[in-house]
């Protein structure tokens, strides 16, 4: 009976509460399987360290609210995105979402008083920002 | 991967980098515009600008500070984001080197959706390329796109003082000038970048 005890103390709540949020040491923690390539790593939002219910319930809740292609590892796959079509697409698709939002802005033009001559630089470097954003989000 | 490291996913560190490359980029710069506008000319007299298509560049300059802003400074740093961080990056994983930045530059080229517009590209987009490959550094791609887009709206905006259009022709002296700079500058690249070819 001794000995039991020794080897399974009665902790009182908050003592139990305490340990269970400590965050275990880097020897006790499992190994997260990161694949042999260097580059490959998880993305920092994954790499919350689990220390209670409510960060697992914040991980679940951010998993839930963005893109998956977000919590893709870093591999050679997701390098090699845009490929020559791909990027050839992407230009033709910049030039179609400039002459829409060109198209949108003339509409409005007598709503807005933006006349869509004087927005163009700026219509081309947010399609630029915008686009670089998507593509980064894909091959990230 | 973050932002950081497509940004500069060199070993050495961003201020070494453009500390070693800033002063032969720079040196470059004129000459290339001088080139390009040569380029140009013969250009313009093959295919006329269209008067709607001058209309809507001036327009774009006639902005103030935001046009220099975005020409100078947001428009290059995310269109090499663009074409060197993410597609020239990508090629270089699937291609040669060599069509991976002739691919990228031609790309670069053809967003500028003008003939004109489209050999500038072309040939920035090439050294602009060269330079990513031989560094991993956006920084240097950006410092070039920067100065370049900075020279071209100072000439503008000191032709559109002067009231001159494009029959305006540089001085000898500028060329000469311009050039010995330009060899100055790619001498030095080649010597920082390339250094295994003279050996080879």
């Amino acid at each position: 009976m001794a000995a039991e005890a020794e080897n399974f103390p009665v902790r009182s709540r908050q003592e139990q509460q305490l340990r269970f949020v400590t965050r275990p040491s880097a020897a006790d923690r499992p190994k997260r399987d990161i694949g042999t390539d260097k580059k490959c790593r998880p993305h920092p939002i994954v790499d919350i360290p689990y220390r209670s219910l409510h960060y697992a319930f914040i991980r679940i809740t951010i998993s839930c609210a963005l893109p998956g292609a977000l919590f893709l590892p870093m591999n050679r796959q997701n390098e090699t995105f845009p490929s020559a079509p791909e990027a050839t697409l992407l230009v033709i698709a910049l030039f179609v979402a400039e002459f829409l939002i060109g198209a949108a802005l003339h509409d409005v033009q007598s709503l807005s008083g933006i006349d869509p001559r004087d927005a163009a630089g700026a219509i081309v470097v947010w399609e630029t920002a915008c686009c670089s954003a998507c593509c980064f989000t894909t091959s990230a | 991967m973050s932002y950081a490291s497509l940004f500069h996913s060199c070993r050495t560190s961003v201020t070494a980098v453009l500390g070693i490359l800033s002063v032969p980029i720079l040196c470059i710069v004129p000459g290339l515009m001088l080139a390009v506008w040569s380029l140009q000319t013969v250009l313009v007299h093959l295919v006329p600008i269209a008067s709607w298509q001058q209309a809507m560049s001036d327009r774009m300059m006639s902005n103030g500070l935001a046009s220099i802003v975005t020409v100078c400074i947001i428009a290059p740093l995310l269109e090499e984001m663009l074409f060197r961080g993410i597609i020239l990056r990508s090629f270089l994983h699937r291609y040669p080197r060599r069509h991976a930045i002739l691919a990228s530059a031609v790309l670069f080229g053809l967003a500028h959706l003008n003939i004109h517009q489209f050999a500038v590209g072309v040939i920035v987009g090439c050294i602009s390329g060269w330079l990513y490959e031989r560094t991993r550094s956006l920084w240097p791609c950006i410092l070039l796109h920067a100065a370049y887009n900075s020279l071209a709206m100072a000439i503008y905006f000191a032709l559109m003082a002067q009231a001159k259009d494009e029959a305006w022709q540089p001085p000898t002296s500028l060329w000469i000038t311009a050039s010995m700079f330009a060899f100055f500058g790619t001498m030095l690249l080649r010597r920082v970048l390339a250094p295994g070819k003279k050996q080879s």
